[in-house]
């Protein structure tokens, strides 16, 4: 049990950033939060079935609740709305000496200020000081930028072809790693035929060669990938294989990219140092992080530039704050611009930012 | 008196083929009639009998309320996570074969392992927003194979039955499902992967871990494993 005092506390320094207090769903609709985290959060989720038949689980963070309030409620205004809120998450046990299936967060979810850079640094400041307020200790930063590899990888001077086949990993280390090992190595699978047949006709003669392909063989296909779809990748693996590999100082420097983790400063400077030379300016990038830094105290702070957040939907400014004595983050937060488009099918592309604290693990209970 | 509780599938080809394992052993099971779901091994008093579901053995089986019994590995492999911690599997009984396999349409000409097929994920995911749809009742082992694939763009779509229908009724894009001569998964217009086999699964004998044997149960389990 968190001591009342403790997370009023925790509550007035939340509340000084502005905002009103919310009310989020305990229970989400099992699909949107699958769809949206994975199967990976599956094992870790606690479901529930409506009378209705349907799918539900407990909520497992602040930000999905919080999004979707946003966008049935304030969405269509389309203006600043700030959101604060405290309530219990649910997780099944992943780390053995941390055994709890219910613990609270309280945080601020922060939608459409399109003064980002102040927004960011405003968020982490509130959050830091809620922490503050109830800790004493030191404690340690990690600053990070969940759009900054795929930003790199967009305006790197590589082939296209490499560039689409690494763009769709760049929010996953591992598979970005395994896709540059595959696009370094010389010893490349021949085309099939078929597929090598496609690379000089255009994308509609490609399709047609598909679907005869599939008609004679009669074979199926359904609505979803269809032989448009089938005949572009064909292609694209022909390409690959017909495309000379990546240069060994691309991969050099990318690879010394992904390995930054220093004082927030020299990390910037390092990275953008290293982005000119695959032909990236990031210098625009390095002013507003600058600019971000010159607001926060760097003390005990990294940034690392290829640490992506626990959920994918963090596409810019991101942070986790650590007491020395604990591995898991005290809070955690950033931005994530295309959430309410992805949540809302479309419908409404609006800028947000949000940050939970862990109060058990701040409080060390 | 202690008993050993000895769980067996409670009807047709498989409840047979494990008589005629048993058999084997010298003993030989006996009911009163084939409709009723309670038997016994002739002059073998300290083995009670279980005739159940395949799955509710498997379950039994981990939570220690059944002490041995025979169903597919694939069940106790599903239905828990801890399973090699939870029951010994003692012996693989040659029969009851059937493989955890991958099936996707025939007409993916373009994908012939998982790799292709992280890659058909990532850009379903890229270009429909919405994420490749496994039908399957495997949620565990599909999980645990995908993610040993490093594949993170899919959805399981819960599938009790029929689950090779799933992808021309527009339920979902690629299936996780047991075949024994892969003549279902043709029929319904799927291939399996080249490394798409999540288990090689047949009808084993497990001994529960849960629980500790004495001596007494130890002898009678011996008897029974053989």
């Amino acid at each position: 049990m968190i001591e009342l005092a403790k997370r009023d506390a925790i509550k007035q320094k939340l509340a000084t950033f502005g905002g009103e207090w919310v009310d989020l769903p305990t229970f989400l609709p099992a699909e949107t939060v699958l769809e949206l985290a994975g199967e990976a959060l599956r094992s870790r989720l606690y479901f529930a079935t409506a009378p209705d038949g349907r799918e539900l689980c407990l909520r497992a963070d602040l930000t999905i609740p919080a999004a979707l309030h946003y966008i049935e409620n304030h969405a269509r205004e389309n203006g600043k709305k700030t959101y604060l809120c405290s309530g219990k998450v649910f997780r099944a046990n992943e780390i053995s000496d941390y055994n709890a299936h219910e613990f609270r967060q309280m945080g601020i979810e922060h939608f459409g200020d399109k003064d980002e850079q102040n927004a960011d640094v405003s968020l982490f400041l509130a959050i830091n000081d809620a922490c503050k307020s109830v800790n004493s200790s030191k404690f340690n930063y990690e600053f990070f930028d969940g759009g900054l590899i795929k930003t790199i990888l967009k305006n790197a001077q590589i082939d296209d072809v490499w560039r689409e086949f690494l763009l769709d990993t760049c929010y996953d280390l591992l598979s970005l790693k395994s896709r540059i090992e595959i696009a370094t190595s010389e010893d490349k699978q021949k085309p099939s035929a078929l597929a090598q047949s496609l690379v000089d006709v255009s994308n509609d003669e490609a399709t047609e060669i598909v679907t005869e392909v599939l008609q004679i063989a009669k074979l199926k296909t359904h609505e979803a990938r269809g032989a448009q779809e089938i005949a572009k990748r064909l292609k694209q693996k022909a390409m690959r294989a017909n495309t000379k590999a990546l240069n060994a100082d691309f991969v050099k420097n990318f690879m010394a990219i992904l390995e930054i983790n220093d004082v927030p400063l020299k990390a910037i400077e390092k990275i953008t140092i290293m982005a000119k030379k695959i032909g990236v300016d990031l210098s625009d990038w390095l002013a507003i992080w600058r600019d971000k830094f010159e607001k926060i105290d760097q003390d005990n702070a990294k940034f690392i530039a290829a640490k992506f957040g626990r959920f994918e939907y963090y596409d810019g400014f991101a942070f986790d704050i650590f007491s020395k004595d604990n591995e898991r983050a005290i809070a955690s937060g950033g931005r994530y611009n295309g959430l309410i488009l992805q949540l809302s099918n479309g419908e409404f592309d609006i800028c947000a930012v949000g940050a939970v604290i862990r109060p058990q693990i701040l409080l060390g209970e | 008196m202690k008993k050993i509780i000895l769980a067996l599938p409670s009807k047709g080809r498989l409840k047979e083929q494990c008589e005629e394992w048993l058999k084997k052993r010298n003993l030989v099971l006996k009911q009163s009639n084939d409709r009723n779901y309670s038997a016994y091994i002739d002059g073998k008093d300290d083995i009670e009998i279980r005739l159940l579901s395949s799955s509710e053995i498997a379950k039994g089986l981990l939570s220690g309320e059944i002490h041995a019994g025979i169903t597919g590995e694939d069940l106790v492999r599903e239905q828990s996570s801890n399973s090699y911690e939870l029951v010994d599997l003692v012996a693989g009984l040659g029969f009851g074969r059937a493989d955890v396999v991958i099936g996707v349409p025939d007409g993916w000409i373009d994908v012939e392992n998982m790799a292709d097929l992280n890659e058909v994920a990532q850009e379903m995911r890229k270009f429909s927003g919405r994420r490749l749809k496994i039908a399957t009742k495997y949620t565990r082992l599909t999980a645990s194979y995908f993610e040993k694939h490093n594949i993170r763009d899919y959805r399981i779509i819960y599938s009790g039955g029929a689950t090779e229908g799933a992808p021309s009724n527009g339920i979902a894009d690629a299936i996780v499902d047991i075949t024994s001569t892969g003549s279902t998964l043709i029929a319904n217009n799927l291939k399996m992967l080249d490394d798409g086999l999540i288990l090689q699964s047949q009808a084993c004998l497990f001994v529960s871990k849960v629980i500790k044997f004495d001596a007494k149960r130890k002898k009678l389990l011996q008897e029974i494993i053989g």
